[in-house]
């Protein structure tokens, strides 16, 4: 039943994103984008990084056994930071860049009894 | 329910529903599997690179980097790979844009997530992707190395092969042709003997060592390939229309790619005309009488000599008919017997001067002199010969003259043609269509494009068609005249659409236009089109594509071939 609700919600969202390759703005004021079955906001800035999990119909989901490593590369530096939850559906860390323009990061996440997922992210090259 | 199911079935209409699928990340289930035969791959792209990770039949992980918007190879780049948060590493750099790198985990089935740290130049990036890796037997099957487990895969199916295999070739030899016996027997046995029995085939000795030797040398050129051990999936046409090459296939290929960005370019108008010489630049030499024709001193001009203007290409000996030859000499014998009697009458006046009036001896000289002229002028009848000079300069194109030959007047004997200065001329049926031309260009049969200026239309319809003429600016080499070529007009009127390659649009073995789209970095998608020549390089999409599709502009050619 979720795979098909989940199609249906895709098929809904369809017409309105017509710049696909565009990244979404989530309701924190981060990057949205897919990971595994997911929906992650990354919120960059300084040298901290927030994400925020929601399911496929941006319910959020909650952070609590939830682990993500995030892989950095900011500036021409490759750095990992490992997120932990702070939150409800929020996971947060700190690691040795500066969130800039041009900043690239890989969201390596791993939800309960889960297989790893992975995403995209370039908070920064929004707006 | 209905309302969603109308819903669906609305948005399944909407053509823009399926870029929305495409975007970053997105692993929902909706990219379609490479086929099943080819080895484990797992690819990711960013606006910068697109990567293909290729599980090897070496157990190596094989990387092939591109840049994503071209598809072209980037080498000398430095990738870093991590599997499961494990750093691996910078993948070795193994041929021309081709990484590898290996690892104990990679020969364990399951999936892994992998990061690339791509640094190409000043460019860095990082991709993720995630490969799965099957259990050990279907990669060998899929590696294709193993016949024998793939003939105990599925026994049936190769015993029915080899049957089929045998039974074709039991009917190839009873098939094969025989050479005939001898209609009639050169020498005849005597009476009661049996005739000669065929001669029966011996295999030539040379051919069966040949044979082996190419048997040989094909083994040995495909041990080598067999031992780089490079993962040679083969391209293929998949269920759904779409098809798989390989990043080796497409680096094989030439394969580049665009992006479909909308533009307008003017309307073009086909033509068919041919090539023609400038007619100031060109020049056809004509004999102005009948007469035998003489090589110059060093001989005729060649064909493709280049001669100058007024160079003597030859002498053209006029001939008479016997009773002109006679009539001509007759009226030369007669001016001489004229001139030996003038002569002695001016000697005579001459020393009379003081007693003749001085009147008579001058008449006397007129008289000798206007002989002497009209002998000089019918004396070339008999002897002489007249030149024939280039009238222009340029290259001889044809030549008709042999030595001795004897030609009637007007005759052509050679054309002179300036390479550098060719015309095209043009047959337009619709005239009212051609009334306005902004621009021309024009393509041989082979495919050369030549730019056109537009001279002049004529104004009068020659075989229903209306002439258009055209200076070939630029004109390259190897161009004949009555070369015919494919002549585009540009029209004023302008058409919005996409401007892509002619190379981009091919057609399909259904005869219809197609231009190959690529999702992703293996997958090609024929997209019908409607397109219009622009000139001889590029074509105006006016239907068919969106709007920032990633497009082959280069080897599409070779993406239609594949079965």
């Amino acid at each position: 039943m979720i795979p098909r609700r989940m199609l249906l919600a895709g098929f809904v969202l369809a017409p309105f994103s017509v710049a696909a390759h565009e990244p979404q703005r989530g309701p924190n004021g981060g990057q949205k984008a897919d990971i595994g079955s997911n929906h992650a906001e990354l919120v960059a800035a300084g040298n901290t990084l927030r994400l925020f999990l929601f399911d496929g119909a941006d319910r959020p989901v909650p952070a609590a056994g939830v682990t993500a490593q995030v892989v950095v590369l900011a500036a021409g530096r490759q750095t990992t930071v490992v997120l932990a939850p702070t939150g409800d559906n929020e996971l947060g860390g700190t690691g040795d860049f500066t969130a800039a323009r041009g900043m690239r990061a890989v969201v390596t996440l791993i939800l309960p009894g889960q297989r790893p997922a992975q995403a995209r992210f370039t908070p920064m090259d929004q707006n | 329910m209905l309302i969603r199911l109308l819903l669906l079935i609305a948005l399944l209409t909407v053509p823009g529903f399926r870029a929305a699928f495409s975007h970053e990340g997105h692993a929902h289930g909706d990219e379609p599997a490479p086929p099943a035969a080819a080895a484990p791959r797992a690819e990711a792209h960013s606006d910068l690179f697109e990567i293909v990770a290729v599980l090897g039949p070496d157990r190596r992980l094989w990387l092939y980097l591109d840049r994503h918007a071209t598809a072209q190879p980037i080498d000398g780049a430095t990738v870093q790979v991590a599997i499961d948060g494990v750093g691996l590493g910078t993948a070795t750099r193994v041929g021309e844009a081709v990484y590898a790198v290996a690892d104990p985990t990679l020969e364990q089935p399951g999936e892994r997530a992998m990061i690339f740290t791509i640094t190409a130049g000043d460019d860095m990036d990082l991709l993720p992707a995630t490969l799965v890796i099957p259990a050990a037997a279907a990669v060998a099957a899929a590696g294709a190395a193993d016949l024998g487990t793939v003939m105990l895969h599925d026994p049936l199916a190769w015993a029915a092969g080899l049957i089929l295999l045998l039974l074709g070739i039991a009917i190839g030899r009873a098939a094969a042709p025989r050479s005939l016996p001898p209609m009639i027997d050169a020498d005849l046995p005597a009476a009661g003997t049996r005739p000669h029995p065929l001669t029966p085939e011996v295999p030539i000795p040379g051919r069966v060592a040949a044979a082996r030797a190419a048997l040989v040398l094909a083994v040995l050129l495909l041990v080598p390939m067999i031992a780089r051990a490079q993962p040679l999936d083969a391209p293929r046409r998949q269920a759904d229309g779409s098809i798989f090459v390989p990043k080796p296939s497409q680096r094989f290929f030439g394969l580049r790619t665009g992006s479909a960005e909308p533009g307008e370019a003017a309307v073009t108008i086909q033509l068919t005309g041919q090539v023609m010489a400038d007619p100031n630049a060109s020049g056809r030499v004509q004999a102005s009488e009948a007469g035998r024709i003489e090589p110059p001193d060093d001989g005729f001009p060649a064909l493709g000599q280049r001669v100058a203007r007024g160079a003597v290409l030859g002498f053209v000996v006029p001939i008479m008919a016997a009773q002109d030859r006679v009539g001509v000499r007759a009226s030369i014998a007669e001016l001489d017997a004229l001139i030996v009697i003038g002569e002695a009458r001016v000697r005579r006046l001459t020393a009379l001067s003081g007693t003749v009036a001085a009147r008579e001896i001058s008449d006397a000289r007129a008289d000798l002199e206007g002989l002497r002229q009209r002998r000089a002028a019918n004396l070339p009848a008999v002897t002489g010969r007249e030149p024939i000079v280039a009238p222009s300069a340029g290259l001889i194109s044809v030549v008709r003259v042999a030595a001795g030959q004897v030609i009637q007047a007007q005759e052509p004997l050679f054309d002179i043609v300036d390479p550098t200065r060719l015309w095209v001329e043009a047959i337009a049926f619709d005239t009212a269509a051609v009334a306005e031309v902004a621009a021309a260009s024009a393509m041989t049969a082979g495919g050369q494009a030549l730019r056109l200026g537009f001279v002049g239309r004529g104004m009068t319809l020659r075989q229903q068609g209306l002439p258009l003429h055209f200076r070939i600016e630029g004109a390259p080499a190897g161009l004949a005249l009555g070369q015919p070529v494919t002549v585009l007009l540009q029209t004023p009127r302008r058409a919005a659409g996409i401007v892509l390659p002619a190379e981009a649009v091919v057609r399909n073995p259904e005869g219809g236009l197609v231009v190959f789209e690529m999702p992703s970095a293996e997958r090609f998608v024929p997209r019908a089109v409607r397109a219009q020549t622009l000139d001889g390089q590029r074509v105006l999409v006016t239907a068919g594509l969106e709007r920032g599709a990633r497009v082959v502009i280069s080897g599409a050619g070779l993406i239609a071939q594949v079965r």
